[in-house]
């Protein structure tokens, strides 16, 4: 859903006077929720850090490709999930293979390092690692930003259907994890 | 003076149509028709999965004092001390150039692993101050084949091939040859490039190149 807010830099992101201004609101406004929705895919605080400067790097570089009409908040969405998982391919080729990035990711989330929550918690978040990355990704968005499918999909490019299939699939799986574990 | 019991026999016909005083935006019911669908959906997944749904929604991960304060000065500082270059469409130009003669999106992916290969092997593309290449693949690669990528155990010279191909991917992005300028010179080079000749199979497929 496209805000007054995100329409009024939307507009000024247009306008190459105002296009450094806007910018730094589109930093204010976004840093957070691109911030937790990268952490979630690369784990660590450290690395999270990094993507997210990336994020906003090339989303500047990027700002005039950037159409009027098209929505911000899944362009910024779209830019930070794909610099979250090419970060995370450079990362597995220092890796023999995926099981080993996947145990790289549960060891930070296992660490401790800035997470703060109880057991359910931890077990969510281990469930969530279990799952193939494109379940991951729609889980994600879905369970914690609350989005919709179709913004979901403009991100991701997929279809409304394969993100319901998606989503119902890693909801099911999450939920017999948890389980399997309190057992 | 006006008969106050006179009754106008086109006063009816005058009136409104029924129902059009009020309006309702655009698309209004539908929307209210699939929200209602989303909610009960939605609802039916909360009864399969219990324990997930009634886990409190809280912050599980955290970040450093005052991290969201520093965070725009970081990027103001980033804009202001590195160079910042407007990806070429030209590069893009070039690549459906030759893309258009060669149909097909096995082709296609073959000849952007050539043209990658030329590239990272230090061949007439390489440029001296360009990023690492490994960023530049990786990172303008659509999403939806980013995602295969990670989760693949394919060498990247396979998955690229196999995937570009699967996704029926015609024209793929200039961007992820080079975020450089090309030269004029270099164009010329790509588009006199008689990809015929060359046996892909033996020259590039056959030894994977790590773009890690």
């Amino acid at each position: 859903m496209t805000t007054t807010v995100d329409k009024q830099i939307q507009e000024n992101l247009q306008n190459v006077e105002q296009q450094r201004q806007a910018f730094e609101q589109l930093v204010n406004s976004y840093q957070k929720v691109l911030y937790f929705h990268i952490r979630r895919i690369v784990i660590d605080h450290e690395d999270a850090s990094d993507v997210l400067q990336n994020t906003f790097l090339k989303a500047w570089k990027n700002i005039a490709k950037f159409r009027g009409d098209a929505n911000v908040k899944t362009w910024l969405y779209r830019i930070a999930t794909n610099e979250s998982l090419s970060f995370l391919k450079r990362k597995k080729g220092h890796f023999e293979d995926l099981k080993d990035l996947q145990d790289d990711l549960r060891h930070s989330l296992s660490s401790g390092k800035y997470i703060d929550g109880d057991t359910i918690q931890h077990l969510l978040h281990q469930a969530i690692l279990t799952l193939p990355e494109k379940q991951r990704m729609v889980f994600n968005m879905r369970y914690f930003d609350e989005m919709k499918y179709e913004e979901i999909g403009e991100i991701l490019s997929l279809s409304v259907g394969g993100l319901k299939a998606n989503y119902h699939h890693a909801v099911k799986k999450v939920e017999q994890f948890i389980k399997n574990q309190q057992d | 003076m006006e008969d106050p019991t006179h009754i106008d026999p086109n006063a009816e016909a005058n009136l409104p149509e029924r129902g059009s005083f009020f309006e309702v935006p655009d698309g209004f019911f539908q929307a209210q028709q699939e929200a209602l669908f989303a909610t009960i959906e939605e609802e039916e997944l909360k009864k399969e999965a219990p324990l997930l749904f009634s886990i409190p929604q809280k912050d599980f991960f955290t970040v450093p004092e005052g991290f969201f304060d520093r965070f725009p000065g970081l990027i103001q500082k980033s804009l202001e001390t590195k160079e910042v270059r407007e990806i070429s469409l030209r590069n893009r130009f070039a690549f459906s150039k030759i893309s258009n003669t060669y149909v097909g999106y096995g082709i296609a992916a073959a000849v952007a692993i050539f043209l990658l290969g030329i590239w990272i092997t230090g061949g007439p593309l390489q440029e001296p101050h360009s990023p690492a290449p490994k960023e530049l693949v990786w990172s303008e690669i659509p999403t939806e084949v980013l995602i295969e990528a990670v989760s693949s155990d394919l060498s990247d010279t396979d998955f690229l091939a196999e995937a570009f191909s699967q996704n029926g991917i015609e024209e793929i992005p200039g961007e992820i040859f080079t975020h450089s300028e090309w030269e004029e010179e270099e164009l010329e080079i790509l588009e006199e490039l008689d990809l015929s000749d060359i046996d892909l199979e033996a020259e590039w497929l056959q030894e994977p190149f790590d773009l890690n």
